[in-house]
């Protein structure tokens, strides 16, 4: 058994990633068996790895081997301390959860302000920009007129922006109104970006798993058998004959993923 | 002091392991003891005490003691994080061991869910202290074939789901939402190879080289895609430090802060 | 025809269509790259270019199996820069399975390349995501942090990470991510030390990265795949085929695909409207 691994490990590998592949894309047709074993098979692995690299990469070596090897012994109450955590079963002490709970969101709270110093006051720096520069002038006068007109936009769109997020008080002023209005237009400008970027982003995942089905595994497959040409267009056949049958048929509505 | 934290080796280290695991399960008990009255402050002090830390590391200049001791506090702080592992596993077996138990409808699936698990772990695990055995290949195997290939396909599904909304919930209904669309499109167009090659036929130094679609996209992005996203970053930074405030001083309010202690 | 009918076409017919339209580029595999390279992914060769030889760039890697057909390109195209450049590198991985997912790049290319681990680069393995704490104490005391790399070696037994001391060594930050980890480096890091950063995210992630481009807290971007594809034009492989090049005239035809339903949507939206209203 081991001596047939060791051999066969890379098309062992090839080909179960393409049954993995196929099982999962098998829920856009529906329901079934197949995806929801490979879905357990899938959290199993997930949950092993993290445990085999949280213990091997992390544990073993910042703590078991610091404490036994090198013979740290204070870092015994480590396991002190993240044992707190395993009372939050205990109805009666759960509170000495929150505990541990609380210092580590004690911990990433106390981050403010750095954070607030180092990312958003550059922003503010960035933002009070002078309607042109000496450069610019220099350019020539339409070179100038553009830039002027860029600046000008940018502080447009930023503060009528800005205005829609007041919600501290009621927006009662026809000035601010107007503002806020404006402000709800170019924000579609930036969600029509964020739109077109996320397309993006998503079709580009779904583009690598065809790469791989494309160009790693069936120029394996078609070298190592080759009655898969054969075979292949059988398959498209069969893809015309799902298009015509879905056409015949009323759509079969299958649970949608969370979106991130 | 000194000589009492110093390392010790032998039968000697395993009594002070022992000894402080003695301590600690005494301090714990300690805590249980804690009348019901005192809980919320010991929490509220302990949250003030973790963000007094980062706080006073940013606010006393640099070359500072919190500073020079960020790395013990971080080490600290990841392997004490690291005991929460077993909390996710706990659940899962918990999970999965009661559908075998029971023979829910489709417990075989937790009988894969236990093999998958215990499959990987130990192939690691043996591979660190064997790498010529069969378990190396067999961890390739795991990862690669499986978890890789599961986890990006399933990340991958949304594309479907993203190509349906956009046919279906895409609709001219008024001026703002053409308005999004067109901006979809422009930016969808003009950062691909092909969609800018549908407007190269405008000389890229002619006066109108700006309808160049790619160019059109860049101008959106720079312009009024970073107002906005500055815009929305100053509010998000105002509210995270309101937020930061209100966790690090017990002034937030909701199910972990309000619950009968 | 009934155009009404254009604004119900049934979705598994879409998703067959979808994948016919990007699988005909990648049968082919287009050599060639896109024609425009965007300000911020020439600024972010320049950064990389010009860091000084005697430090090392940090490649920090966020993404996992989920993203890595826009990171893995990212990382790939990166790593080869710098070992072209024979400029050193060392890569933390805060995510589990991108660990080895980005020692398996970087070892394909050192192979590849003729370097070699230790001396060239280094992976330093895996920590959980506490990017904020790590990567200020890292610049504090970089050796305190990373004792082992990620085959449990002594960072001390290797030449390059052994004289990594403090953020004075490191020369920049190159943070690839499907995550909003950028931030957490300007805070933390980046700002204090005054260390150049180059961000590499997902494309859904990269809108929101203009203002910091733009105020020059981050010194280039790498715009997703698309980003990776012009980075390689900078690196003189414009013309080979990859992988990059592949998936940009595939997202191309995607895209134009899914114009098409929009349009075609809407024309079903419009007609049945007007049929209502008569």
């Amino acid at each position: 058994m081991s001596k047939f691994i060791t051999e066969h490990a890379p098309a062992i590998t090839l080909w179960a990633s393409a049954l993995c592949t196929f099982a999962v894309y098998s829920i856009l047709y529906k329901e079934n068996k197949f995806y929801r074993f490979f879905e357990h098979v899938f959290l199993g692995l997930a949950t092993g790895y993290s445990f085999y690299l949280t213990w091997s990469l992390v544990m073993k070596p910042r703590w078991w081997d610091v404490m036994v090897g090198k013979g740290v012994w204070a870092w015994a109450f480590a396991a002190v301390f993240g044992s707190m955590f395993y009372f939050m079963y205990s109805k009666k002490h759960a509170w000495i959860s929150k505990l541990i709970f609380g210092l580590f969101m004690g911990l990433s709270a106390g981050g403010i302000f750095r954070e607030f110093y180092e990312i958003y006051f550059p922003q503010l720096g960035a933002t009070m920009r002078p309607l042109a520069t000496n450069e610019v002038i220099a350019e020539g006068p339409w070179a100038t007129t553009v830039y002027v007109a860029g600046v000008l936009l940018f502080y447009v769109i930023l503060f009528s922006v800005i205005s829609y997020f007041f919600f501290s008080f009621e927006q009662k002023g026809k000035m601010i109104k107007a503002s806020s209005s404006l402000g709800r237009t170019f924000l579609m400008i930036g969600f029509g970006a964020i739109f077109g970027a996320t397309v993006m982003g998503r079709m580009t995942l779904f583009i690598g798993r065809f790469n791989f089905l494309v160009n790693n595994w069936a120029p394996q497959v078609a070298a190592d058998w080759h009655w898969f040409k054969y075979v292949l267009p059988i398959l498209v056949i069969a893809a015309v004959a799902g298009i015509i049958l879905a056409l015949k048929k009323k759509p079969v509505e299958t649970e949608e993923p969370p979106t991130e | 002091m000194h000589t009492l934290f110093a390392p010790k080796h032998g039968v000697e280290l395993w009594l002070y392991i022992a000894g402080s695991l003695v301590i600690g399960a005494g301090l714990l008990l300690l805590l249980c003891q804690t009348p019901q009255r005192l809980r919320k402050p010991v929490i509220a002090f302990v949250t003030f005490l973790g963000g007094l830390y980062f706080t006073l590391e940013f606010l006393i200049p640099h070359d500072n003691y919190f500073t020079h001791v960020m790395p013990e506090v971080v080490n600290a702080e990841i392997v004490v994080s690291c005991f929460t592992l077993f909390i996710g596993i706990y659940n899962l077996f918990g999970v999965h061991g009661r559908a075998i138990r029971r023979k829910q409808p489709g417990w075989y699936n937790s009988v894969a869910f236990f093999a998958a698990f215990f499959l990987i772990a130990s192939a690691g695990f043996i591979k660190d202290m064997r790498p010529d055995s069969a378990a190396t290949p067999l961890f390739e195997i795991l990862f690669n074939g499986f978890m890789n290939s599961l986890q990006s396909t399933t990340f991958s599904l949304i594309a479907f789901y993203i190509v349906s909304a956009a046919y279906r919930a895409f609709r001219i209904r008024n001026s703002e939402s053409v308005l999004m669309m067109i901006t979809a499109m422009i930016i969808m167009l003009g950062l691909v190879p092909l969609g800018s090659a549908l407007t190269s036929f405008i000389p890229a130094n002619s006066f109108f080289s700006f309808l160049r679609l790619e160019k059109l996209s860049y101008f959106i992005l720079l312009l009024p895609n970073m107002a906005v996203q500055r815009a929305i970053a100053f509010g998000v930074g105002v509210g995270s430090m309101a937020m930061g405030l209100r966790i690090w001083l017990s002034l937030e309010r909701g199910s972990f802060f309000d619950e009968e202690l | 025809m009934n155009l009404k009918k254009l604004q119900n076409i049934d979705k598994r017919i879409l998703y067959i269509l979808l994948a016919i339209v990007i699988v005909t580029p990648l049968f082919v595999r287009p050599s060639k790259h896109p024609d425009a390279v965007f300000d911020e992914v020439q600024n972010a060769f320049n950064t990389i270019d010009n860091m000084p030889d005697d430090k090392v760039a940090f490649v920090s890697i966020v993404w996992g199996p989920g993203t890595i057909a826009e990171n893995r390109p990212q990382t790939e195209v990166l790593m080869r820069h710098l070992f072209m450049k024979h400029k050193k590198f060392v890569v933390l991985s805060w995510d589990m399975p991108g660990t080895k997912l980005s020692y398996d790049v970087g070892k394909a290319l050192e192979e590849e390349l003729g370097m070699e681990y230790g001396k060239d680069w280094c992976h330093l393995g895996y920590r959980p995501a506490y990017v904020a704490m790590i990567s200020r104490a890292m610049g504090e005391d970089f050796q305190k942090q990373f004792a082992e790399d990620y085959n449990n070696k002594p960072l001390k037994e290797m030449p390059l990470p052994a004289k990594i001391k403090s953020a004075k060594d490191i020369g920049i930050v190159i943070d690839i991510t499907p995550s909003a980890t950028m931030g957490t480096w300007l805070a933390y890091f980046c700002g204090p030390y005054n260390v150049p950063i180059v961000t590499c995210p997902t494309a859904v992630m990269s809108a929101e990265a203009y203002p910091y481009l733009d105020s020059g807290q981050v010194s280039g971007m790498l715009n997703g795949v698309i980003g990776a594809s012009m980075y390689e034009t900078l690196i003189g492989r414009g013309n080979t085929r990859t992988e990059a090049a592949a998936t940009a005239w595939s997202l191309s035809c995607a895209h134009i695909y899914i114009i098409l339903l929009i349009v075609l949507g809407n024309i079903g939206y419009i007609a049945a409207g007007k049929k209502a209203k008569r």
